[in-house]
């Protein structure tokens, strides 16, 4: 199928308005109680066997988390982003990892990075960081700056340091006094 | 053309025996094969045809047990630290720490990271440092040439260092570490009397 079967399909069976923002690149946007019933058709019926990946973006304002799952088809040659939203806490989304294996570190990296917390996950392990007793670090409001005054220390020396824009300025003022010309020296 | 800062060398008060030694283990460094971060993409190039390290006497070591040098290249995240702890304590004296990329100085480009180390230097002892982001393969040789005078000269004690000093950098791996530090029966020995050298 192409483009424009998909769509027509995803709009008859699900309700849903699908974006074509490029030639072989879509999206659709969709809710959290839908969603086993369009990734499931995606999957066994229209020919998205692959998973790429899943990806979070922290709307801090808003309060939700905005998760995609970016499809692709092999056959169609088609790629599609099927994103909905959640709320920052207290939801937690069900697992794809029996339809799609590879979800299975999407996932663990989910909730370590963003704290979602998954239903049905295999082998929920760390994903990356060990001994991680503080707030998942890829929120937006993580303070990384205070984190790592706090809880590392910084070698001394480089207090002074400045921007590089700042030592370039300094640079050019420095060349010009030194190549602009002598004052007469006032006589006594 | 590289910077080389000069090493001075002052005379040491090393005993013949110690100073033929020294002369020897200079010319021989096997250096563990243990790419810790990005540095490790410029040791390649410094050990094939171009930049030849093997004619210093710097060739590859299996592992640990049978390592001089232990070359931290780049950054040290928490959980690789964890492992480089590990993996120095089972190298067996002299060894020596190269420190390879700005990261291992203060923190380089992953400075505000919460997960990588700013001070190597806090939780392991370092011999030489070289500065650069990567440092070319020309550099790497000239801080092997450094290292090797440090080691001619008697000078490259970091190792005894450790194990005088082991109290504050257990102290030091405990702050960053927490649980996840290793367990104690690897370095256990450094804390019984008579085995420490301080």
């Amino acid at each position: 199928m192409n483009s424009q079967e998909l769509q027509t399909q995803l709009q008859t069976l699900f309700g849903l308005e699908m974006v074509v923002k490029r030639p072989q690149l879509m999206q659709v946007s969709t809710q959290l109680a839908q969603l086993e019933l369009v990734l499931g058709w995606l999957h066994h019926q229209a020919g998205f066997e692959t998973l790429s990946t899943i990806t979070c973006t922290d709307w801090l304002e808003e309060g939700i988390f905005h998760i995609n799952y970016i499809l692709q088809s092999t056959q169609h040659r088609l790629t599609l982003m099927v994103g909905f939203d959640i709320p920052r806490d207290g939801v937690s989304i069900p697992s794809w990892s029996r339809v799609w294996p590879q979800a299975e570190t999407y996932e663990r990296e989910l909730k370590e990075m963003y704290g979602i917390e998954i239903t049905g996950h295999p082998d929920m392990r760390d994903f990356m960081l060990e001994n991680w007793n503080f707030m998942p670090p890829m929120r937006r409001d993580f303070d990384t700056k205070a984190f790592v005054d706090d809880f590392y220390v910084m070698r001394v020396g480089r207090e002074d340091a400045l921007d590089v824009k700042e030592v370039l300025k300094l640079k050019v003022a420095a060349k010009k006094a030194m190549e602009a010309p002598q004052e007469a020296k006032p006589n006594e | 053309m590289v910077n080389v800062i000069p090493v001075e060398l002052e005379e040491n008060q090393q005993s013949l025996i110690e100073k033929v030694l020294n002369w020897f283990r200079q010319q021989s460094v096997f250096v563990l094969a243990y790419g810790t971060g990005c540095g490790a993409i410029e040791v390649p190039p410094t050990m094939t045809a171009r930049y030849d390290a093997e004619r210093f006497g710097i060739r590859g070591a299996a592992t640990p047990r049978q390592a001089d040098v232990l070359v931290i290249s780049g950054y040290l995240s928490l959980k690789t630290l964890k492992r480089v702890i590990r993996t120095y304590e089972q190298m067996q004296g002299p060894k020596f720490i190269l420190g390879l990329g700005s990261c291992t100085i203060n923190g380089g480009m992953y400075w505000d990271s919460y997960n990588t180390v700013k001070q190597v230097d806090r939780y392991l002892p370092i011999d030489v440092y070289v500065a650069g982001c990567m440092p070319r393969p020309e550099a790497l040789l000239a801080a092997f040439g450094d290292l090797q005078k440090k080691i001619a000269s008697g000078k490259a004690d970091g190792w005894e260092k450790y194990q005088r000093e082991i109290e504050w950098y257990k102290a030091n791996q405990r702050k960053v570490l927490g649980n996840n530090m290793n367990p104690s029966y690897t370095s256990d020995w450094y804390h019984i009397e008579g085995a420490s050298l301080g």
